[in-house]
Order: C-alpha cells, then sequence, then structure tokens
C-alpha cells in the first residue's frame, strides 16, 4: 500500500470526532429529517405544492428581486470597490468599515428602519411619494431591502481581487497606447470578472433567503408583494407541514445549485488559462 | 550516539520518494545530505526525526530501535529552514521551551533553566538579545536561536533542513564556518540537508550524494569530488564538460578520434560519457597527439586566479575550460581563434554501467 | 502585492467615481444608519431610557444574552476542533467536511428555523418522545438556543480555518521535537499565534447570535416576557406602531453592530502589527 498516513500532530482522533459529532446534532440531522418528511410526501404532493399560483407568485416575486438588487449591486458595488481600493479620500476608513455594517446589524433592524424611511412620510418616502414612486409595502420595497442586504457580498468579494491586481500589468498596457478606459475594459475587468460573477452569486443567493430586512417593508400581500420564505412560515404556522416542507426543500435545493455554481465559477477561472 | 538506516523506503502516494535506502552515520560525525531539489534528502531527514513515518524499513539509534518511538521521546534536536521560532515568545522563552515543558519530574529549576539558556546564549553569542522577540531578529541570528533552542535539551542527534538556504550569501558563508566550529567543539552526532555543494564540501566530514531517492555515492568531501562514483556525482559536484562518444570495435571513439581506455577490448558496441573537468584542459595553437577537437574561442573571462575560456568545439558543443593565468598570457589567446583542446584527466563510462574506464 | 494608489484617471474622472459612489453610500448606508438612532430619540432621551427599561425589553435582553452565554462557547469549541483538523490534517472526504460548515449560509433563516420544528415540534420526529418526558424545545428557550447556534457556527471556525492554515504546522513540529505534549503545544504555541482570530470569530458569532430573527421567529412562539429574543422584541413594538419604542431596543442591536465593526478593525490593525516579520 502506497503512503500510509500516520499523522504526527496529536489531536486528530479528538478533533475529528467532535466536529463531526456537532455537525450531525446541529446540521446533518436536521436537514435530514426535512428530506426524510419531503420524501414521505410522494411525488405528486411535493409537485402540486411547488406549483400552486401562490408560491409561483412568490417565486417570482423572490428571484425577481433578489436578481434586480444583485445586479444593481454589481454596478455599484464594483464602484466602491475601485474607489476604495484606487482613491484615497477624507472618511475613506470609515465608509470600508462601513461598507460590512449589513452583514453586522440585524435583519430586524434593517427592516423597520428601511420600512420606516421609505413610508409615506419617511425622510425618502416623502419625497419619492408624490414623484411616483411607492417604495414601501410593494414590490419595490423589497428590491431596496435586498439591496441594502447584498452590498457588502460584492464589494467584499471584488476588494481583494483588485487590491492583488498587478499594477504593473496596467503600466504595460498603458506604454502600449491603450487609453485609461481601453486599459480597463480590457485588462483589469476581465481579471476581476470572476469574483464580481462570485458576489452576485452570493448577494443573489442570500436575497432569496432573507426574511427579517425584508418583512417590513414589503407589505406581505400575497401573489403581490410575498417573498417565498415568508410563505413558508405562513404555511408552517397553518400546520400546512406539507405545503411548508415542499417549500423548503425546492429553495434549499435552489440554493445549493447556486452555490455549487460559484465553485464552478472560481473552478473556470483558475483553469481558462491553462493551456 | 551512532544512526542506522536500513532499507527506508516511502511512498507520498504514487510517487516513490525514498528507495530502498540504507545508510550508517558514526556517533559524533557531521554528515551532509547533498542533492538536488526532490532527491529525498529532506524526507529522510523528517523520518529520522520522526516527523515522518517510513513505509517499511527501520532506524536505529546507537542499536536500539527508534521506528516506533514518538517524535518527543526520540532526543533529537531539529532546526527547520525558515526557523520556526515560536513568535510570540521572547529569545530567553525560546531557548528555555524545551526545558519548561518535561513533566515535573524531569523538569529543571527556575536557576537551573536560566543558567543553562544563558550558557547557550553565549554559546551562539547572542547575550544581549535575550528579550528581543524573533520578529526583532535579523535572519542569520534568528537561525542561532533555533539552534541553541534545539541544543537546549541536549539530543543525541542534531538534524538541520537547510539551515541556511533562507539567508543571504555572506551570512550563508559565516554560518557555515562557525557550524563547523560549533560542530567541533561539542561533538553531537549532526546531519544536515543542503542543496548547495560548497556548503557540503566545506562543512560535513562526510557527504552522502542523493538522486531520486536513492543514494550515489558516500564519502569524504575529497573522495567525492575528486573520485566521482557516477556520472550524477560528477555531474552535480563542481562544473564538468561533457562528450558523447561510442564504443565500436572494442575501440572508444570520439567523433574519428580514437581514446585509450581501460575497459576490455571486446567490450560490446555501446554509448560512452566522457566528463573532463574545465582545469583539466589544455589549449594549444596546433594540433598535438592527444588532441580531442579543434575549438573556436567564443568568451574569455577571468576567474579568481584562472582564466575561463568557453569555446565551440568541432561538434559545435560548447566547452568550458580554465587555465592559469601564465598559460594564458603564454599563448596570446583571444576572441574568435582556433585553438586545440587536449584533456589531462577524464572520466569514462559506458551507457549503463558505472565503471570507470579512463586510463 | 499591495495596490498603490494610483493616479492615472483624469482627476474629472476620478471625483465623479468617488461622487457617485459616496451618494450610493450614503443613500443605502449612512440614512438608515443615522435614522435608527433619530427615531429612537424623537421623543426625547427619557422616552428612549423607559422603553429600554421597560419590563418585557428586559426580559427580551436577557434571554438575548442567556442565547449568547450558550451558543458562543459551543461554537468556540468547534471552531477550534474543527478548524484543528481541517487545516493540519489530510482525510478523505475533508472537503466535504468544509462545505458542510458552510450550508447555514445557503440556507433561509426560515428554513433554518423549520428543520428544528420538524424535528422536536408537536408533529415532529421526536415530537411525541418529547412530549411524554415532558420536555419543551420548540415554543421554549432550548428551541431559541438550538437555533442560534446552527445559525452562527460557521463563523468561529471559517475565521481560524485559513488563518490556521496560513501559519503552517511547523512551530508545533517544533515544540513536539522539543518535548512537548499535545496539550502543551496546543495551549503554548498554537493559542497564542490564533488568539486574534478568536477574538474575532467570538465578536462576530456575538453580533450575529444576538441579532438573529427570522430562525428565531419560526421557534419561538413569540410568548411575551418569555420567548421573545431582543430582535422579536422590536419587531412586537414595530407591529404595535410603538415606533419609539422598536427603534429604542433596536438602537441596542445598532450600537452593538458598531461595536463590532469597530472591534474589528482594531483587531485588523494589531494582528498586522504583530505579525510583521
Amino acid at each position: 500500500m502506497f503512503g500510509k498516513k500516520r499523522n504526527i500532530l496529536p489531536g486528530f482522533g479528538i478533533s475529528l470526532g467532535y466536529t463531526i459529532f456537532y455537525l450531525s446534532i446541529i446540521v446533518l440531522i436536521p436537514i435530514a429529517g426535512l428530506f426524510i418528511k419531503t420524501s414521505e410526501l410522494g411525488f405528486t404532493a411535493f409537485w402540486d405544492s411547488v406549483t400552486e399560483p401562490r408560491v409561483i407568485a412568490s417565486y417570482k416575486i423572490s428571484f425577481g428581486a433578489s436578481f434586480l438588487a444583485a445586479v444593481t449591486n454589481m454596478f455599484f458595488g464594483l464602484l466602491i470597490a475601485w474607489v476604495l481600493v484606487r482613491y484615497d479620500f477624507f472618511g475613506k476608513k470609515i465608509i470600508d468599515a462601513l461598507i460590512d455594517l449589513p452583514f453586522a446589524l440585524p435583519t430586524a433592524v434593517a427592516g423597520i428602519t428601511l420600512a420606516t424611511i421609505y413610508s409615506k412620510n419617511g425622510w425618502f418616502g416623502r419625497y419619492l411619494e408624490p414623484m411616483g414612486f411607492n417604495i414601501a409595502y410593494t414590490p419595490k420595497g423589497i428590491f431596496v431591502a435586498l439591496v441594502f442586504i447584498g452590498l457588502p457580498f460584492i464589494v467584499r468579494s471584488v476588494q481583494p481581487v483588485l487590491e492583488e491586481f498587478d499594477s504593473e500589468v496596467e503600466e504595460a498596457s498603458a506604454s502600449l497606447g491603450a487609453s485609461r478606459f481601453q486599459t480597463f475594459v480590457k485588462v483589469i475587468f476581465p481579471s476581476i470578472f470572476p469574483s464580481l460573477i462570485s458576489g452576485f452569486i452570493l448577494a443573489f443567493a442570500r436575497g432569496l433567503g432573507e426574511y427579517g430586512s425584508v418583512v417590513f417593508i414589503s407589505g406581505n400581500m400575497p401573489m403581490v408583494s410575498e417573498i417565498t420564505p415568508l410563505l413558508i412560515l405562513t404555511k408552517l404556522e397553518q400546520y400546512d407541514y406539507v405545503g411548508a416542507t415542499a417549500l423548503a426543500v425546492s429553495t434549499l435545493l435552489m440554493s445549493f445549485i447556486l452555490f455549487f455554481s460559484i465553485n464552478l465559477v472560481q473552478w473556470w477561472a483558475a483553469n481558462r488559462h491553462k493551456a | 550516539m551512532s544512526i542506522e538506516i536500513k532499507n527506508i523506503q516511502k511512498h507520498f502516494g504514487q510517487f516513490h520518494a525514498i528507495k530502498g535506502l540504507n545508510l550508517s552515520i558514526k556517533s559524533g560525525e557531521l554528515v551532509a545530505l547533498l542533492g538536488p531539489s526532490g532527491c529525498g534528502k529532506t524526507t529522510l531527514l523528517r523520518i529520522i526525526s520522526g516527523l515522518e513515518y517510513a513505509d517499511s524499513g527501520s532506524i536505529l539509534f546507537s542499536g536500539e530501535d527508534a521506528i516506533n518511538k514518538n517524535i518527543s521521546e526520540r532526543k533529537v534536536g531539529f532546526v527547520f529552514q525558515h526557523y520556526a521560532l515560536f513568535k510570540h515568545m521572547t529569545v530567553f522563552e525560546n531557548i528555555a521551551f524545551g526545558l519548561k515543558v518535561r513533566p515535573r519530574k524531569l523538569r529543571p529549576s527556575k536557576e537551573e533553566i536560566k543558567e543553562k539558556v544563558y550558557s547557550l546564549l553565549k554559546l551562539v553569542k547572542l547575550e544581549l538579545l535575550h528579550d528581543r522577540f524573533p520578529s526583532q531578529l535579523s535572519g542569520g541570528q534568528r537561525q542561532r536561536v533555533a539552534l541553541a533552542r534545539a541544543l537546549a535539551v541536549e539530543p543525541q542527534v542534531l538534524l538541520l533542513d537547510e539551515p541556511f538556504g533562507a539567508l543571504d550569501a555572506q551570512v550563508r558563508k559565516e554560518l557555515r564556518r562557525w557550524l563547523r566550529r560549533l560542530h567541533d567543539e561539542i561533538h553531537v552526532t549532526s546531519v544536515f540537508v543542503t542543496h548547495d555543494q560548497e556548503e557540503a564540501l566545506e562543512v560535513a566530514d562526510r557527504v552522502v550524494v542523493m538522486n531520486q531517492g536513492q543514494i550515489e555515492q558516500v564519502g569524504t568531501p575529497e573522495e567525492v569530488y575528486t573520485n566521482p562514483a557516477t556520472p550524477f556525482v560528477y555531474n552535480f559536484l563542481g562544473n564538468v564538460n561533457l562528450f558523447h562518444g561510442r564504443v565500436e570495435n572494442g575501440k572508444l571513439f570520439l567523433g574519428d578520434k580514437e581514446i585509450k581506455h581501460s575497459a576490455d577490448s571486446k567490450t560490446a558496441d555501446n554509448k560512452a560519457y566522457i566528463y573532463i573537468r574545465p582545469y583539466h584542459f589544455d589549449i594549444h595553437l596546433s594540433h598535438q597527439a592527444d588532441t580531442i577537437s579543434s575549438a573556436i574561442i567564443e568568451h574569455i573571462s577571468p576567474a579568481g586566479s584562472n582564466i575561463r575560456v568557453e569555446l565551440i568545439d568541432e561538434f559545435k558543443q560548447p566547452v568550458l575550460v580554465e587555465i592559469p593565468m601564465e598559460r594564458y598570457k603564454e599563448l596570446g589567446i583571444k576572441k574568435s581563434d582556433k585553438v586545440f583542446i587536449s584533456p589531462r584527466q577524464t572520466k569514462v563510462f559506458f551507457d549503463g554501467d558505472y565503471q570507470d574506464y579512463s586510463i | 502585492m499591495k495596490r498603490n494608489i494610483n493616479t492615472n484617471e483624469t482627476p474629472f474622472v476620478r471625483y465623479t467615481l468617488i461622487t457617485i459612489a459616496l451618494s450610493f453610500i450614503f443613500i443605502v448606508l449612512i440614512v438608515p444608519l443615522f435614522s435608527v438612532f433619530y427615531y429612537a430619540l424623537d421623543k426625547g432621551y427619557d422616552t428612549y431610557i423607559a422603553s429600554i427599561r421597560d419590563e418585557e425589553a428586559l426580559s427580551a435582553i436577557r434571554l438575548t444574552f442567556l442565547t449568547v452565554l450558550f451558543t458562543v462557547p459551543l461554537n468556540l469549541i468547534f471552531g477550534v476542533a474543527a478548524s484543528w483538523v481541517i487545516a493540519r490534517f489530510e482525510f478523505t472526504g475533508k472537503s466535504l467536511l468544509t462545505s458542510l460548515i458552510d450550508i447555514p449560509f445557503s440556507v433561509s433563516p426560515i428554513i433554518s428555523g423549520m428543520i428544528y420544528v420538524l424535528l422536536f415540534g408537536a408533529q415532529g420526529f421526536f415530537g411525541e418522545f418529547l412530549a411524554s418526558h415532558d420536555i419543551k424545545i420548540i415554543f421554549a428557550v432550548p428551541g431559541i438556543i438550538i437555533v442560534t447556534i446552527f445559525v452562527t457556527f460557521p463563523f468561529i471556525a471559517r475565521e481560524l480555518i485559513p488563518i490556521m492554515q496560513s501559519i503552517g504546522s511547523e512551530e508545533e513540529e517544533a515544540a513536539l521535537i522539543l518535548g512537548a505534549s499535545g496539550w502543551q503545544t496546543f495551549w503554548n504555541v498554537t493559542l497564542p499565534n490564533i488568539k486574534w482570530g478568536i477574538i474575532y470569530g467570538i465578536i462576530l458569532c456575538n453580533a450575529r447570535a444576538m441579532g438573529e430573527f427570522g430562525a428565531v421567529s419560526v421557534v419561538s412562539g413569540h410568548i411575551r416576557g418569555l420567548t421573545n429574543t431582543i430582535p422579536l422584541h422590536v419587531e412586537i413594538l414595530y407591529n404595535e406602531y410603538n415606533y419609539v419604542g422598536a427603534f429604542a431596543v433596536a438602537s441596542l442591536l445598532t450600537l452593538a453592530a458598531l461595536a463590532t465593526l469597530v472591534i474589528k478593525e482594531i483587531v485588523n490593525y494589531l494582528s498586522h502589527k504583530a505579525g510583521k516579520e
């Protein structure tokens, strides 16, 4: 047998044992429970649950809002990352630290704050409403909340890659006669594109499952502004376990697919220039 | 303490890193494991230390089997290439560490530890830096602390993994000499790994030349340098020129010139490798009896008290020759001249055969 | 390679980009942050304090602290164990293990709460067993704690794993060769090297544990005075149109969030200073 592994460093057994034990109790068994419960439904019941009109409407709302928010964050997130890495200005360090605010701030706080600001009498609402932009209690509110939540994902994905970017390559491009814009489009952007996509997927996936920051501003009207997580909770409260589990499993599957695709993107990025 | 290494095999997955290696190291010797990257020298060192386990084979320390003793029991000192000093402890605490972690019964008193650490600091000449942190020291200083730390527990064997690899050339030379002098004082059996042949030849009592998981040759520095046992050793140690000849009808030819050799005249037809050191060549302005090739001079440059002459021979191959300054002045040669090269000494190997057939 | 501040674009382009970026950040981040405190103090300082001192608010604060008291130490032990095993050893299934740790990040908080209801709820797998032994998990404090553990356990592990990987195991090998036992090596060599990671991981885990809303919503039962954490209490106050009360309590969480950000900067600064070799 080749390469028999015996470990020099101590503690392998105990640390692996405890890790697996903890993970089993906290993660594996509960998630297995979910899938077992779902499998008890049978495929027809499952399919009927996830194709109810109200459910499909919630998918559209969650997906639509998350997608648009993530796209918006792609542009502004890239811009913010660029500005933070490349330029200097008063208060930069504070702004840099603040980017993590949506990570650190509890979702309920974000939820009530955004709902209040964008409502009719709120600081933004009182100007937007007369202009015809009803944000609070509409799908637009969901969009706004998800922009808040998703921003750090993109900025923090792109920032390290921008920081590591080899300035000599840029200088080479300039010395060969490329304009600043051309250098950005042809040299810099392709390098940071994978991290941008990773950040996008992270923000998107987070948006699909987001509850606390959205549920106050969204109005929660079925078929109009009801997000999928809320629908799951509603079904639970009504003891519609069938519907809740079916919906939960389908959402989980979509999340797993999204996260798997991040790995694909990273793999592609690492290998695309290999011979 | 002597070290017996018997038939060690080691694989890393599919990679056969060490192939049935045997080696005897005498008590008190300073031995160098020398070879290119990937030859297995560091793996062997780590197996001796207990940081890696061999697939099979045994290691005996003074006759006792060490293979199943774990690291802390082996009484081996190890100096890492990148020092592995404890960054959050002072120099004093680093050196004292091995003594402080001893079980209560074997632990020396605080005063004894202090005495021992200070005597080691004196030995490595770092007394004034006892309360500094590793980040405040230079590379050479850190390496000396690592050495003192390893010596504090009075190991029977001292192992060093490319100890000077991470230092610049000047510091490396100084520390090399310092290590040699230290060993002369302390006489601990020591094994160090290096890819720098100058270092191995300068410092070690004996040199073990390794390649692809096997030992090519073991001997004193003089032995391995002047009597290389295999083409690899010849190539690895010092500059050498290689000429491709062939054996036909029992005779050795380089191009169309015959070269005398010591093998049987009934030797089968074969390829032959002819090694000639640069300073074993002589240059002549006209064809001589023992000339093996004409050559055009490409470049001339000084090399210490000699002159390096780079030429292209009649087989269109580069040749490196070193001649003394006086000979160069005698010849009065310059670039683009056509001259003739004659060897005073050669090493001849036949393909697949490690016998030396030079005359 | 740290990039130098770049001045290749024209000043006009630069200032335009900065302005757009800062405006976006102002609208999306700064105004909401500011408004929490504005609305909390809308009816004056005394009302603010009264809201926080209110009996139900206090019990919510107590429950949140209780949750954190259990969650953080348990997750700390897990984080250390997981990072030791993942950063120092090779074994089959290692990458599977590592991706398992990321699961809470990809699961909606509602689903996170729901899976425990399916296990421990009245109709769940263990429902009958628990009822017959008079153990309440769902709609009681234990459920809140378990759910919070689920949502926050990756934080410490994910902080420590890259740190331990980048430090490398040479110092530990050196300690073992010098005769230290496994525990001596761990206490004297490993822990000091990862202490900043541990501190930051604890801060993050703590912040998230205090603020978890969706998952706790599902399992708590919303029993006022008993099973309401601070975020749930905020929700109740808001839904009763008690805006000042809601924002007052929310401001506590916001202060905690800001403290988290500040501590993160400090830890970053200190660990960079310590790591300079």
